[in-house]
Formats: C-alpha cells, structure tokens, sequence
C-alpha cells in the first residue's frame, strides 16, 4: 500500500534512499516482533519448546505461546502502527511537528468511549462496543480539536485545544470512576487506562483491527493531499484536493484506527509524536512518504517498550503506557526547547 | 487554448462586499496584469478565479463551461494558481516542492514518469532554481522561495496561470526573468493572469492591464488607457511620471495626492 509514496522521489537518489529506509524498519519491526515472543519471564521454557527439550509441558507452553505472546506481540505490532502512522497524519495535516493523538486529545477521548463501554457493561454483552466507543470517542475529540484548532493554527492553538479535550475527557473518565459501582470495577479501569498489552487474547486482536486496517487504508490514501498540503491550504486545493474532504477522511481514519487501538490497549502516549520527529529527516520530510515509515516505526518502538515492560522491572510488570510517557514527556519537552531556541 | 471567463462576480466577506459584478477575461496568448491598491479585492478575485473561493454572486467559466462542472482534478491539470504568501511547512528538497505540481498529472499511486521530471527540470530552469535542486527551500531566502513556488506552478504545464505578486521579494533581475517567463508561457499558449504592484513591469510586460479599486473594475486595457493620470490619482492616490525609452514604457510614482472627500 505503501508503494504509491516512493512515487514523488527522483530516479536518480531518492528511491533508493527511501526503500533502504523503508526496508530496515521492516526488518528491525519483524526482528522486535519474534524477540518479543521469546522475551518475558518463561523466556528459556520458551525456547525449549522448539528445541524439544526441557522438563516443562510442552501443551502448556504452546499455550503461554499461543495464547499470551502471539496476541500480544500482534497487538503491540499493530497498536504501534497506528500510532505512528496517526501521528504522522496528523503532523502532515496541521503541518505542525507537535500533533499526536494523545496531544491533540483523540486517545484520551476514546479512551473515555471505551470506559463508557466497560462501565455500562456493554462490551461483556457485545464485544465490538468496546472499539465502537473508542472510535466514538475519537472522532468527537479530534472534531473538537479542529473546531477549537482548525488548520493554520499554530502549535500553542493546537496545544491549548488538546489540553482543552484531554482534561474534559479525563473529567468525564474520572467521573466514571467517582460513580463505579466496586472498588474492584474502578482499579480495573485505572489499570487499563494506563495503557498496556498485558493478558491480551485473540478476541482483542478479532475486534480491533477491521477497524484499524480500514483507519490505516484511509490514511495511506492521504498521502498526496499531504504532500500539497505543506505548500499551504490554497494552493493544496488549487492542485485538485478538497479540504472538507481531507478533512473528514482524516477524521475517519485516525478515529478508525487510534479509537480501536486505545479501546484494546488502553492510552499509550508518545509514539506518535516521537517516531514522526525520527524518521522525518531520513525521509526527506515530505509528509506522504513520512506516512508508511513511520506506521514501521510506531509497531517496532511499540514492540521494542513492550518488551522493555516485561523485562526491565524486577517487581509487577511495568505497564506500556507508563513507560512510553516516561520516555516521551522528556522528549517532548526536548522538542519544546528546540522550537524555542529556533523562534525565541 | 484556454480562455477563462469572470462574469458580474461579486464576493461579500462579513458585511463588506469586496467584489462587485466584476466581470475580466483571460485568453490564451495574453498576460494580463491585475493592478489596483491594497484592498482592492485583486486576491480575492484570482481566488474565486482558481476555484479555491466560492463566490456569491456571478460565474466564472472555462472555455464556455462552467467551472464548477469541471471535475476537481481536470481542472487542476489545466489551471495552477500560486497564492501570495509563497510558503512551504517542511523543509523539503526544492526538486520535490517543484514536483508537487505535478500532482494533477499523476494517475493514482503511479510513479513520477520521465516526462514529469522533465517538466520539473524545465521549470526548475525557467525560474533560475536549478542549483537549488537538492537544497531545503527552509534553507533558502524569501525570493528564492518565491521561485521555486513559481517553478511548482510551471511544471503542471498549465493552460491557464492564475499568479498572486509573484515577484514581491524578488530582485530587480529575477523580478524582469519572472515577467519574461511569463511573457513567455503566454507566447506558447497559455492564459495568464498576474496581480502586479510595480507599475513599470505592469506596463512593459503585460499585453492588457485591469484596475480594480474599491471591488469594481475601473478600467481595462492597453498600459496608457488604464495607468492614465485620473486612474493614478482616483485609484492609488499618487503622481507619477511616465514616458517611453527604447525598452518600452515606464510609470514611476513620484508623490502622494491628498483626495478632496
């Protein structure tokens, strides 16, 4: 899907450049993906399964295999696909290197959704509510967002917008939690808000991604309309797109996919906004191009924290969430300071 | 051949009515120059022009059709429109700013062909930003930039060129190549349509003149007939000299004239 965006680099440099990019972050993204079965603590049983040795059950651990890794590999693949590629999307839309769906309000506001759903007890009945409200969720905060925001607003319109959803939906998520029926109910929600791939099952991953597949065609899509959109919204429409359309597009498919996601996974923050910054430069910053690397690079820091969850912490697992915002806010700052220093 | 038609436009922003039943023709062949003061609604007219603004009053057509019966993308491939505050919001190399205007052109997901480099580099050439090629346009200065905006409007080998003051910020040499290339793409065929401030390279550049003040067309026409001294007076509020030299026309504003209410 990924190949139309090669389409705008010369012959002469630019395509191979960009492949070779394309083609590393495949492989370290498959390369996460199989340490991140092996990884955790029954690492060494884990292995012993496919070099037919050991004491343990072998049903057993095809079970651990099957059961808890493969899902939660899977999910942190695809979860992080979106996030990158959300995050790009975004950044190309309001041609501002700060969007991302947890600034700009959509995985807070979908995490709300998905809460709704939990609490009513709606998703024990109805599987697919879960992501249906975090796509609720999402298309209402981002719609906000840019009514609040719009399109050539600068970053701190855009910022204060995002501030604005993210602490009405964390108001309305708490009062979620003030008004839950146990104690038990509300820590369920607590930990699932911080955001983590933890006993995930197949059921996550049935659920989620139709959605998120169709979020993610609708982005790919967007590519050219990005690319003329950073030479200004006139003349984007001159060259043939609509605003209103590539607007409501983007809507859809950053609603699609992020609402999906965070129903499943919880908020995790950061990997939006930091794997667009990486790869910008190694792309040639055209937004369209930035689109399929940085969906690469979304699932292999996403695997890459998963697997640092598990095995960094000697005590209860760390969650994803928390530690994908203990690496971002500090990053997010580091940009901050950086567009201070350009434009005092 | 094109030839792209505004007929009795009017446009109202809030309570001001900036374009009143303004109508303009631009023909294949001709550049014309779209002068007035600031406020005089010339941006707004090129707008509605290019489709980009929707206007409340009147019709703009293309070669008889109307222009909003023209599919988006057909209507790219034969009509670019540069905006005045040339901008580009990532510091992409300049080839690939240049290249965008080929976007119309291209079916979808298909490839940059060898015929769209070609016109990338032509018009890379005829706006003098070939050393530039590889360079980030953040890297560049404002004129520079300029170009290369205007180097992404030539390479969709439009019929019809609609140009907001794209030689504000240039030097006096880049400012005669700019209105030369025009000049130029009007003898192969195409329509252009470019607001202008300097008065001089309006008269010495383009084959007809128009003058909208206060929303309403005053004048069109031949360089004489439309920067006559009443219209410099009425319209700019300015003295100026004029006469001819070898090279052709001249206007310069020479002083300020206070108009009774």
């Amino acid at each position: 899907m990924g190949l139309g965006d090669v389409s705008q680099s010369h012959p002469s440099e630019g395509v191979g450049r960009y492949c070779l990019v394309l083609t590393l972050l495949a492989l370290l993204t498959v390369g996460l993906f199989i340490t991140s079965l092996f990884a955790g603590r029954s690492a060494v049983p884990l292995l012993h399964l496919f070099m037919g040795a050991g004491a343990e059950d072998p049903q057993t651990l095809w079970l651990i295999f099957n059961e808890i890794r493969l899902p939660r590999a899977l999910l942190a693949t695809v979860v992080g696909a979106t996030l990158g590629l959300a995050g790009a999307a975004l950044q190309g839309y309001l041609r501002n290197p700060l969007a991302e769906p947890g600034l700009v309000g959509a995985s807070s506001a979908a995490a709300f959704g998905a809460v709704v759903m939990l609490y009513t007890g709606a998703a024990t009945w109805f599987p697919m509510a879960l992501p249906l409200g975090g796509i609720a969720g999402a298309i209402v905060g981002l719609s906000l967002v840019s009514l609040l925001a719009g399109g050539r607003s600068g970053a701190l319109t855009l910022i204060l917008a995002g501030v604005a959803v993210n602490t009405f939906a964390a108001a309305l998520t708490s009062l979620a939690l003030n008004l839950a029926p146990s104690p038990y109910a509300a820590l369920e929600i607590v930990f699932w808000l911080l955001g983590s791939l933890a006993d995930r099952s197949f059921e996550h991953v049935r659920i989620a991604l139709p959605f998120m597949v169709v979020g993610w065609f609708l982005l790919l899509r967007l590519g050219r309309a990005l690319d003329a959109l950073s030479i200004g919204e006139e003349a984007a429409a001159s060259l043939g797109y609509s605003l209103g359309r590539l607007r409501g597009l983007m809507l859809l498919g950053v609603g699609l996919s992020v609402g999906a996601s965070v129903a499943v996974s919880g908020a995790i923050g950061f990997i939006g906004l930091v794997v667009p910054h990486l790869l910008r430069p190694l792309v040639g910053h055209r937004p369209g191009a930035l689109l399929p690397a940085s969906a690469l690079g979304g699932a292999a820091l996403t695997l890459a924290a998963d697997i640092g969850a598990r095995v960094l912490s000697p005590g209860p697992e760390l969650k994803l969430g928390v530690l994908t915002a203990l690496i971002g806010a500090p990053f997010f700052l580091y940009l901050l300071i950086g567009m201070r220093r350009a434009n005092p | 051949m094109s030839t792209l038609q505004a007929n009795a436009i009017g446009v109202t922003l809030g309570a001001q009515q900036v374009l009143k039943h303004v109508d303009l023709q631009v023909k294949a062949g001709e550049v014309i120059g779209l002068l007035g003061p600031n406020g005089a609604g010339k941006s707004t007219l090129l707008r509605v022009m290019a489709r980009v603004m929707r206007q409340h009053g009147g019709s703009i057509t293309l070669d008889g059709a109307d222009i909003d019966s023209i599919p988006r993308q057909a209507l790219a491939q034969r009509l670019a429109y540069l905006p005045q505050d040339a901008e580009c919001h990532w510091p992409m190399a300049v080839e690939q700013v240049v290249a965008l205007g080929r976007l119309p052109h291209r079916r979808p997901w298909a490839p940059m062909s060898a015929h769209d480099w070609d016109r990338v580099a032509y018009a890379m050439a005829k706006t003098d930003v070939e050393q530039f090629r590889g360079r980030s346009v953040g890297a560049l200065s404002m004129g520079e930039r300029a170009r290369v905006l205007m180097a992404r409007a030539v390479a969709g080998e439009p019929g019809i060129l609609l140009a907001d003051e794209p030689v504000a910020g240039l030097d006096p040499a880049h400012q005669l190549e700019v209105m030369a290339m025009l000049e130029n793409m009007a003898a192969d065929g195409a329509a252009v349509l470019v607001v202008l401030h300097d008065l001089t390279l309006a008269a010495r550049h383009c084959s007809r003149l128009a003058l909208l003040a206060g929303g309403r067309l005053v004048a069109s026409g031949d360089a004489s007939t439309v920067l006559s001294t009443e219209h410099l007076r009425n319209c700019f509020g300015i003295r100026a000299m004029s006469g001819e030299t070898v090279d052709g026309p001249f206007v310069i504003p020479v002083g300020r004239v206070k108009l009774d209410a």
